[in-house]
């Protein structure tokens, strides 16, 4: 009784000739995914990651604070001159901020540090100005 | 039989004429609207295409099409998106003129019962054989059994007893 109500029912659900020669169709020859797939999704999300990591790290080079002790004077007072780019150091020491400048600096007083050969602080205005990765003469 | 049988869209055109309907009535039973259904038969038998094991008999092949068949379509259940889509299954039967109350029962049984009462109202087969297909005991199909019947009957109404 059972088995035959539950097989009456079942023959109810069967396939079209048409949807049965589709899916045929379908399986021996399959259409390429369409979408995006997850190689492309992982692929993007690593470069991104990638760039942003770049970008933060040009950005927020490592740095420590100026030290009095371990400046070097290079040179006489009021005849120095330095032309080039640096970073320039505005935070204080715990947050280690630095500006990018492209400005020329001209004048004051250079000192470089003894442990960091492209840092140089310039003593200028009655103020010392500290900056890092030099490039210049 | 010896060697594999899948060596030919011929061989693939044959098995799939022969369970297609088989295949379907499971991923239908599990999904309950056609375009489910449609996409589930068809990597159903694509994964037959790719499937690099060896079958050593017709029934093998029939064996790894309804366990292949009712994975899939579980493992469509339990996807996000599914989970949040509430689906009419009355309005999507599509070709199915006239839906009874027993197939209405049978859809809305429990996704664990369905493939144990197909297989043994529907197939014939024996719990013993259910088991071995499945690769689960024979006790729990036995149980899987006894519930899907008894939910039937409550469903039904006492109908089938």
């Amino acid at each position: 009784m059972i088995d035959q109500k539950i097989k009456k029912s079942c023959d109810q659900i069967l396939p079209t000739e048409i949807e049965k020669q589709r899916m045929l169709a379908h399986i021996l020859h399959p259409k390429k995914k369409r979408g995006f797939q997850k190689i492309w999704i992982f692929g993007t999300c690593l470069t991104t990651a990638a760039v942003a990591i770049f970008f933060f790290t040009i950005s927020h080079p490592t740095t420590s604070e100026p030290n009095g002790v371990s400046i070097m004077r290079l040179a006489d007072y009021n005849t120095v001159e330095y032309k080039g780019e640096c970073y320039q150091y505005v935070g204080n020491y715990h947050e280690k901020d630095l500006k990018r400048t492209k400005e020329q600096i001209l004048g004051g007083i250079v000192y470089q540090i003894k442990s960091q050969k492209d840092a140089i602080v310039i003593y200028q205005n009655g103020e010392y100005q500290h900056y890092l990765k030099c490039k210049g003469e | 039989m010896e060697g594999s049988l899948l060596c030919a869209d011929k061989e693939i055109t044959r098995l799939y004429n022969q369970y297609v309907n088989m295949v379907y009535q499971i991923c239908f039973l599990y999904l309950k609207n056609k375009a489910d259904t449609e996409d589930a038969v068809q990597t159903t038998f694509i994964q037959l295409l790719s499937e690099k094991k060896a079958f050593q008999s017709e029934e093998h092949v029939k064996a790894w099409l309804i366990r292949t068949a009712s994975n899939y379509c579980k493992n469509q259940l339990k996807h996000w998106w599914r989970r949040n889509k509430d689906i009419e299954l009355i309005t999507e039967m599509g070709n199915i003129d006239k839906v009874d109350h027993t197939l209405e029962a049978l859809l809305q049984l429990p996704e664990k019962y369905k493939t144990v009462i197909y297989m043994y109202y529907y197939m014939g087969y024996r719990a013993e054989e259910i088991a071995q297909i499945l690769n689960q005991k024979h006790t729990t199909i036995r149980t899987l059994l006894s519930r899907g019947r008894e939910r039937l009957k409550q469903m039904i109404g006492g109908e089938l007893s």
